[in-house]
């Protein structure tokens, strides 16, 4: 009876906390940062929709990001140095992470 | 008869010689020319434009200006600024693609309308992976109406094997362990599902096949 009531309430929370992704921006990741030194610049958010209107899931999951939250240790060095982001975002593919770009990515 | 012959012979009967009067013809053309010459002046428009043809009318004259207006220097900017491509409004396509029922985004119903077309790789050359057919039908043990199909279908459009296989599912049927509060909880569908793909809460008759719409 316990177990059934624990199970009835998991499900009716579960209903509604999902209610706050529905909207427009579902599936945008907001990265947590854990470098030191830059809490000037707002941390980075990632629009999954304007990414997945483009490429499949599998173009970028797993080969350049894993799926799952904290497991890409991604820093604006490595992007510059091609890794993670900075596959496609270099220029060429999609717009450089240059000064002018900042606010794009890590917008206030 | 002596009378009769000393008489010149009558004219009648004398040939008469025609000598042409040069005198006459030169008055006669002098007079003729004259006429024409001055019914040419004096005559309205309409008498020599019915020879001659119509009239052309002169083309009005444009004045042009002597030198260009005078156009005072543009200063030179401090700053260059390169003009930026023009961006897409993503947000904006993103509200043209169609809802299901929770009110996100039908991004299946999207690829079926060709409303977008996600490429299969960074290579413009890439070509797509194929598409895995297989319905997988998952019956609790418990409670068998609350079955759910699984379409492979539907992800290997999207996902490549290895996205699931094998760290969020099994290959064996029955050795996941699923049940909706570890979805709910983000395991399992609940990876995905809830957060980019359909949500849980809202998205019931889309896995178990059986319930209501």
């Amino acid at each position: 009876m316990m177990r059934a009531a624990l199970r009835f309430a998991i499900v009716v929370l579960a209903a509604i906390v999902p209610l706050r992704y529905s909207s427009a921006e579902v599936g945008d990741i907001a990265f947590v940062r854990k470098a030191a030194g830059t809490e000037d610049v707002p941390p980075a958010i990632f629009p999954h929709f304007v990414h997945r209107m483009q490429f499949k899931c599998h173009v970028c999951h797993d080969a350049i990001i894993v799926m799952k939250a904290g497991a890409n240790p991604i820093t604006m060095d490595a992007i510059q140095d091609g890794k993670y982001c900075g596959v496609c975002h270099n220029g060429k593919t999609a717009f450089q992470a240059t000064f002018e770009a900042c606010p794009r990515c890590h917008r206030p | 008869m002596v009378s009769h012959a000393l008489l010149p012979p009558f004219p009648s009967q004398a040939p008469i010689k025609r000598q042409p009067c040069l005198f006459a013809l030169i008055l006669h053309v002098a007079f003729v020319s004259s006429a024409l010459l001055l019914s040419a002046c004096t005559a309205p428009p309409q008498f020599l434009s019915t020879i001659l043809g119509p009239v052309p009318t002169p083309k009005p004259v444009e004045h042009k200006p002597r030198r260009e207006p005078y156009q005072p220097p543009k200063p030179a900017p401090m700053v260059e600024v390169k003009e930026e491509a023009p961006r897409t409004d993503w947000a904006a396509m993103l509200e043209q693609l169609p809802k299901d029922a929770g009110g996100g985004t039908d991004w299946v119903r999207a690829m079926d309308e060709k409303l977008i077309d996600p490429k299969p790789g960074l290579d413009p050359k890439a070509e797509d992976e194929p598409v895995f057919d297989m319905d997988l039908e998952l019956v609790p043990k418990d409670a068998p109406d609350f079955k759910a199909t699984y379409p492979h279908k539907i992800h290997t459009r999207m996902l490549a094997c290895t996205n699931c296989h094998m760290e969020i599912f099994q290959m064996e049927k029955g050795a996941d362990p699923i049940t909706m509060e570890k979805i709910f909880a983000g395991e399992y569908c609940g990876r995905c599902h809830g957060k980019v793909a359909f949500d849980v809460a809202t998205g019931c008759p889309r896995c178990h096949l059986g319930m209501p719409k």
